[in-house]
């Protein structure tokens, strides 16, 4: 079965069309990433997936697993095995990082029935995780993402990812704002994550970290839906011949 | 224009019980204070000083009456919980007056004097004749005026020249009504900390279940030169219960005054500091956070005075109201014309979680000289989307993450108390605060 079908999605933002049509199929195991140019519905995509509010889906549908998701909250989608990383991660004062983790693994926990996690199974897991990506320890101790850096920012989202260990993660821009040593860390993380059960949408707008996530599949969106599919190559062919043909089409 | 007070049951309690003893200094010193009251009123609408805040209904109908003698609670009568959980050498006012019996003066080093008021005014009462109301106006404060007129208990605190007190003192205030009658109770605490000393004052205002009580406090605190005197306070009395305090502190020269108030407990709490920066290269960081929900108002009016050059002050307050909660700041920072090089700086950050929840903040800034660098800020919003749309993608529901970020509010200017013990005890009373809040919010 497939882990998500997106099935002909029309979503709007303030009674504006901004996704028109939307169909995707990702099997388990399989990493897509969706190229194109920016203010084409990428992140709005990413956003109704992750069940943002402020997004009317107009018609379509989003299964996980063959169930749609699209009545859940954003935790119960969250805590079904949907992970979005975000582009512009938030800064939240007061909130250390490891009491946010705690509460997001207890979270999960909770939901699959099981009891809360044990103060120092936590440490243990979360210090192991956070060495496999860097993440130094007194960025734990710190507030969420307040005065970490782009790339530290983009590490603690990996981080995030690797303690809830979801089925399906959506990397929405994760290469903006990273410079090659973070990407590559960054990459590195994300790589250390694939599984044959685990799968992943990466949004992006240049074909850079295509190189260090390698994708089996590549869409172009364009216009509020995909315009093209293909393998990998296709992502060398745009970063070649740039997207103004989609633009041009849309 | 204040409310007369001729027929104010407090008042006329107080005629009927006098307070018992006194050199005709103290005598008069009382007398003093009575008339300031009586001469201002109690503060209604037209204070302007009092217009956020409305107490003369609750004094017009209330009749307090003095705390009873008997009746004082056991070690296990405290409720300790509700007490900063900070180590401490323990000092223990009941209603206002010191207990012997539940206080612990033992370990106390030479280089710190811990002696009640009481005490104090009966076997050497020339020694705090200068000190004592030397720092608090009774004019403009009503109720310290009060406090002047009926005080009879509280503690004088020494802290000897250069000592460096690594335990920190621990005043625990037990607000009691035992029977029908509401209690007032007018604690006086005179705080001299000596030229170059390092010490800690905590204070933790608690209420034991029962009848209404009013706490009307003053401290006095003077900070000599170079000292460093933190000052970190905690106000949990029960919902039944009005505090008022008034602090009053004087920092000299190169010596820094660190205060922190967080506030929880009490339908009505308001809290006046006044802070003179008295001596050059003073320093002050006067911050605090509260709490208010339905029913409760929680108002803080601080005063800050750079009376010489090169004074630094910061302030930070964060308040988070719920209900129909009502959270008050009024903050005002005067440069005096030699007061060059000032820096002072003031925040205010209310969280509104509903739409009855109210708060008024007022800065006012007063500057009479050139090179200085001040500034003020006052916010009032709820809670930020994008956060609640990260938490709950990371599987928090919407309580869990509402919960989360409140408590994140607060920790984030708690972050700036300097004692990391009392950092921790403060942020496991915000924690157990919004258990306790959830809990109410299950059970409506």
């Amino acid at each position: 079965m497939a882990l998500i079908e997106i099935k002909d999605l029309h979503a709007s933002v303030d009674g504006k069309e901004i996704l028109k049509g939307v169909s995707l199929t990702i099997n388990p195991g399989e990493m897509h990433a969706l190229m194109g140019p920016n203010g084409t519905g990428k992140s709005t995509l990413s956003n109704v997936i992750a069940g943002r509010a402020g997004y009317e889906v107009t018609s379509g549908d989003v299964l996980l697993e063959g169930r749609s998701i699209l009545d859940m909250e954003p935790n119960e989608r969250s805590n079904a095995g949907v992970f979005l990383a975000f582009q512009y991660p938030v800064e939240i004062p007061g909130v250390a990082t490891s009491t946010f983790l705690k509460a997001a693994i207890n979270a999960k926990r909770k939901f699959a029935g099981q009891k809360e996690i044990d103060a120092m199974e936590f440490l243990k897991l979360v210090k192991a995780r956070a060495k496999e990506l860097n993440v130094r320890d007194d960025m734990l101790k710190r507030p969420v993402n307040v005065g970490f850096s782009g790339g530290e920012k983009k590490r603690a989202e990996v981080l995030q990812m690797a303690l809830l260990e979801p089925k399906f993660c959506i990397l929405d821009e994760t290469d903006s704002g990273l410079d090659i040593d973070a990407l590559k860390v960054v990459s590195d993380g994300v790589n250390a994550l694939r599984s044959p059960e685990r799968s992943f949408l990466v949004i992006t707008h240049y074909q850079r970290l295509l190189s260090y996530i390698v994708p089996d599949f590549v869409h172009v969106f364009a216009g509020g839906r995909i315009v093209r599919s293909g393998g990998k190559e296709l992502a060398m062919e745009l970063e070649e011949n740039g997207y103004a043909e989609y633009v041009d089409a849309a | 224009m204040a409310e007369a007070v001729t027929d104010l049951p407090i008042l006329a309690s107080a005629r009927a019980h006098p307070v018992p003893g006194g050199a005709p200094w103290l005598a008069d010193l009382r007398g003093r204070g009575l008339t300031a009251f009586e001469g201002q009123g109690v503060p209604g609408r037209r204070t302007e000083a009092w217009k956020y805040t409305r107490i003369d209904a609750l004094m017009k109908k209330t009749a307090f009456v003095p705390p009873p003698l008997i009746d004082e609670p056991t070690p296990s009568d405290i409720p300790c919980h509700l007490a900063l959980g900070a180590e401490g050498h323990r000092l223990v006012l009941v209603n206002g007056r010191f207990s012997a019996e539940l206080s612990d003066l033992d370990a106390l080093p030479r280089s710190i004097k811990v002696q009640s008021l009481a005490s104090a005014l009966e076997t050497d009462p020339q020694a705090i004749e200068p000190y004592l109301g030397s720092l608090q106006p009774l004019e403009g404060y009503p109720f310290a005026a009060l406090n002047t007129g009926l005080m009879g208990d509280g503690l004088v605190i020494r802290i000897k020249d250069g000592a460096l007190i690594e335990t920190p003192l621990h005043v625990i205030s037990v607000a009691h009504a035992p029977g029908e009658a509401p209690v007032a109770f007018h604690p006086r605490l005179l705080v001299m900390v000596g030229k170059g000393a390092v010490a800690t004052l905590l204070e933790s205002h608690v209420g034991v279940d029962g009848g209404e009580t009013l706490s009307n406090g003053v401290t006095e605190i003077s900070i000599g030169d170079d000292a460093v005197f933190h000052h970190y306070k905690v106000q949990n009395e029960s919902r039944k219960a009005t505090h008022l305090a008034a602090a009053q502190v004087v920092v000299g020269a190169k010596a820094v005054y660190e205060a922190f108030a967080l506030s929880f407990g009490a339908r009505l709490a308001r809290h006046d500091i006044r802070v003179c920066l008295d001596g050059e290269g003073a320093e002050a960081r006067v911050n605090g956070a509260y709490a208010a929900d339905t029913g409760q108002h929680m108002d803080t009016s601080s005063y800050i005075d750079h009376a010489l050059p090169n004074g630094t002050s910061h302030q930070t307050y964060k308040g988070v109201v719920d209900g129909s909660g009502r959270g008050v700041f009024q903050g005002r920072i005067n440069v005096a014309r030699a007061a060059q090089g000032t820096s002072g700086n003031q925040l205010h950050k209310a969280l509104l979680l509903s739409r009855k929840a109210e708060v008024d903040a007022k800065p006012e800034l007063t500057i009479f000289a050139d090179d200085v660098q001040c500034s003020h800020g006052a916010t009032c919003g709820q809670l930020d989307d994008d956060h609640m749309f990260f938490l709950r993608a990371r599987g928090l529901n919407e309580d869990e993450a509402r919960g989360l970020l409140i408590e994140g509010f607060l920790d984030d200017v708690i972050d700036t108390v300097s004692a990391p013990a009392v950092q921790a005890s403060m942020k496991d009373m915000v924690h157990a605060w919004l258990l306790d809040r959830s809990g109410r919010k299950e059970a409506a």
